[in-house]
C-alpha cells in the first residue's frame, strides 16, 4: 500500500512540473471559459427590478463568482483523450506501468489546480468585500462539506467521462458520446443557470441524476443556498453516483482490456 | 484588378474542392458533428429559455427575439469551426515548427494562402442549425423580414464575419511572439461568448464595452435587429465601418509581424 502512495506521489509531481512549464497555456483555457460572466451579466441586469426565485443580485454575483472557480477545481476533461489513446495504441505503454494506468488520468488534472487560485481567488474576494449583498457561508462545517462535495463531483466528472471513453475499446465513435455528457453537464449541473431556477419539475429530477453533484451541490453549499439539513442526503446521493460509475468503469475497463487488440504493437 | 480576382477565386475553389477531399475521408465525423450540433442548439436555448421562465424579457428581447441572436450565435460559431479555426491552428504549427517558410515563398499573397487554406466541412451542421434556429424564430413571431432588413441583413453578417476574422488574426499574430501557446485562438471566446445574448441585456457598461471597444455586438445582436425589422441606418453602416476599421487593423498587425518574422529554424 505504502508503495503505492508513493508512485501516485511520482505521477503528481512529474505532472506539478509540467503544469508549471505549460501555465500560460493553462491560463489561456481558463481565461477562455467566460460563461458564467456572461450568465452572471443578464441575471444582475433581470434582478436588478426584484429577487429571482430567491435569488437577489448579489446572491446571482457571489453564485456565478464561485463558479467560475469551482467548474476549474471539480472538472477534468480527459475523456477525448483517453477514448483517443485507445483507439491508436498509446495506451499501450501505460499498461506495462506498475499501477492501474487510470491513475495516471484521475491524477494528472489535480497539479494544475492550485495555478488557479491565485487567478480566481482574489478577484472573488474583492468582490465578496467591495460589492454589497455578496455572502459565502464561510463557517467550518461547510468548508468541510464543501471538501467532500467537491472530491464527490470530482470523483463523478472523472468517472462518468471514463465509462464513456473505455467504450473505445468497442467502438471508433467514443468521443462525441463524451461530448453529448459534457452538453447535458454544462446544463444541468449548475454552470450555465443554478438549478433552483428551472421550473421546479425539473429541479426535483435533478436530485436523481448524477449532473447536480458534479458542480452544483459544492456551489449551493458554499452560497449557503441549501440548508443544512438537505447536506447529507445530497452527498449521500452523490456518492451512490461515485459507487454507481465506479462499478460501471471497472466492469467496462475489465471486459475492455480483453477486447483491446493493442494497435500498433 | 479582375485578373488577381479570378486567380484568387480559382485558387479559393481549388482549396474548397481540396478540403472536401480530404473531410470525405472523415464521414462518420461529419455524421456525429451533425448530432451534436443539434444537442449544443438544445443546452444553449434551454439556457436562455431559463431567463424567461422569470422574466418577459431580457433588455428590450423576448425569447423568440432573444432565440434569432442565439441562431446567429450558432450560426458564427459554425463559421469560426469551419472556416476559421483550421487555418489558424494550422498558422501557429507553421510558426512553431518554422513551415511558415514554404508559405511565404509562394506566389501569392501570404495572408490569403494562410487563412483561407482549409474549410471543416463538419461543422457546416452548426451553421444550418443556427439558421434553422433563426428560421423557427421567425416563425414563432410571426414575423417576416422587411426586405431593407434582408438587404441589410447580408451586408451586416458579412461585416459580423471580417470582425471575428479581425479579431482571430490579431491572436494568430501574437503567435508570433508567444511561440509556446498554442492554444492562444481560444482567447476568441472569452470575449464571442457575450454574444449569446442581446447587448442590451447586460448592464450599462458591459453594454458600451462590448459595442465599441470589443464590437460583439456587431456580430450577433445587430444583425438579429435588422432580421426584426428595427436596425437603423446609422447602427447597420456603423457595423460596416467597425469591419472595415478591424480588418485594416488586424491586417497591419499581421505585416508588422510578417516583417519581424526570423523563422524557427533558419
Amino acid at each position: 500500500m505504502m508503495r503505492l502512495w508513493r508512485k501516485l506521489a511520482a505521477i503528481l509531481v512529474v505532472y506539478w512540473a509540467r503544469a508549471l512549464e505549460y501555465r500560460i497555456v493553462i491560463l489561456i483555457w481558463i481565461l477562455a471559459t467566460t460563461v458564467p460572466l456572461v450568465m452572471m451579466g443578464v441575471w444582475m441586469q433581470l434582478a436588478s427590478t426584484g429577487d429571482i426565485g430567491g435569488y437577489s443580485r448579489g446572491d446571482f454575483i457571489a453564485y456565478y463568482m464561485a463558479n467560475l472557480l469551482l467548474l476549474h477545481l471539480v472538472s477534468t476533461w480527459h475523456g477525448p483523450e483517453l477514448s483517443r489513446h485507445i483507439r491508436q495504441g498509446e495506451l499501450n505503454p501505460l499498461l506495462l506501468k506498475p499501477f492501474h494506468p487510470l491513475w495516471i488520468y484521475a491524477l494528472r488534472p489535480l497539479p494544475t489546480k492550485p495555478l488557479r487560485l491565485p487567478i480566481f481567488l482574489p478577484p472573488i474576494i474583492l468582490v465578496a468585500w467591495l460589492v454589497p449583498g455578496v455572502h459565502y457561508d464561510l463557517r467550518p462545517i461547510t468548508w468541510l462539506a464543501l471538501g467532500i462535495a467537491m472530491a464527490v463531483a470530482y470523483a463523478i466528472t472523472f468517472l462518468a467521462q471514463t465509462a464513456l471513453a473505455l467504450l473505445a475499446f468497442w467502438m471508433a465513435q467514443a468521443e462525441p458520446l463524451i461530448v453529448l455528457w459534457f452538453h447535458l453537464r454544462m446544463l444541468f449541473s449548475g454552470y450555465l443557470v443554478p438549478i433552483a431556477l428551472f421550473p421546479e419539475s425539473v429541479t426535483r429530477l435533478l436530485f436523481w441524476l448524477p449532473f447536480r453533484y458534479t458542480l452544483s451541490l459544492p456551489l449551493e453549499i458554499i452560497t449557503g443556498k441549501l440548508p443544512q439539513g438537505e447536506w447529507l442526503p445530497a452527498l449521500g446521493m452523490g456518492l451512490a453516483w461515485v459507487a454507481f460509475f465506479y462499478g460501471v468503469t471497472w466492469l467496462l475497463w475489465r471486459a475492455g482490456v480483453r477486447a483491446y487488440t493493442a494497435v500498433g504493437a | 484588378m479582375v485578373e488577381v480576382v479570378r486567380r484568387y477565386g480559382r485558387l479559393w475553389w481549388l482549396f474548397l474542392l481540396n478540403s472536401l477531399a480530404v473531410e470525405l475521408e472523415y464521414r462518420a465525423a461529419m455524421i456525429s458533428e451533425s448530432v451534436l450540433a443539434l444537442s449544443r442548439l438544445g443546452w444553449q436555448l434551454a439556457g436562455i429559455w431559463v431567463f424567461f421562465v422569470h422574466r418577459e424579457r431580457i433588455g428590450t428581447w423576448t425569447l423568440w427575439e432573444a432565440a434569432v441572436v442565439l441562431g446567429l450565435f450558432i450560426f458564427f460559431d459554425g463559421l469560426i469551426e469551419a472556416f476559421f479555426r483550421p487555418n489558424m491552428e494550422a498558422i501557429i504549427e507553421h510558426i512553431r515548427t518554422g513551415t511558415l517558410d514554404f508559405v511565404l515563398l509562394k506566389p501569392v499573397d501570404a495572408q490569403f494562402l494562410a487563412t483561407v487554406r482549409w474549410v471543416r466541412f463538419r461543422h457546416f451542421g452548426d451553421m444550418l442549425a443556427g439558421m434553422g434556429l433563426i428560421a423557427y424564430a421567425l416563425l414563432r413571431l410571426r414575423r417576416t423580414p422587411p426586405l431593407w432588413g434582408l438587404v441589410s441583413l447580408w451586408a451586416l453578417m458579412l461585416a459580423a464575419a471580417v470582425i471575428l476574422y479581425s479579431i482571430l488574426l490579431v491572436l494568430v499574430t501574437l503567435a508570433f511572439w508567444f511561440v509556446d501557446v498554442t492554444n492562444i485562438i481560444e482567447l476568441v471566446w472569452s470575449v464571442y461568448e457575450a454574444g449569446r445574448v442581446p447587448v442590451d441585456a447586460f448592464p450599462d457598461v458591459v453594454r458600451v464595452v462590448l459595442t465599441f471597444i470589443i464590437p460583439i455586438a456587431f456580430i450577433t445582436t445587430v444583425p438579429a435587429e435588422a432580421l426584426l425589422g428595427r436596425v437603423t441606418p446609422t447602427f447597420a453602416s456603423l457595423s460596416l465601418f467597425m469591419a472595415t476599421i478591424s480588418l485594416a487593423i488586424s491586417t497591419g498587425f499581421w505585416r508588422y509581424a510578417l516583417r519581424h518574422y526570423t523563422s524557427a529554424s533558419s
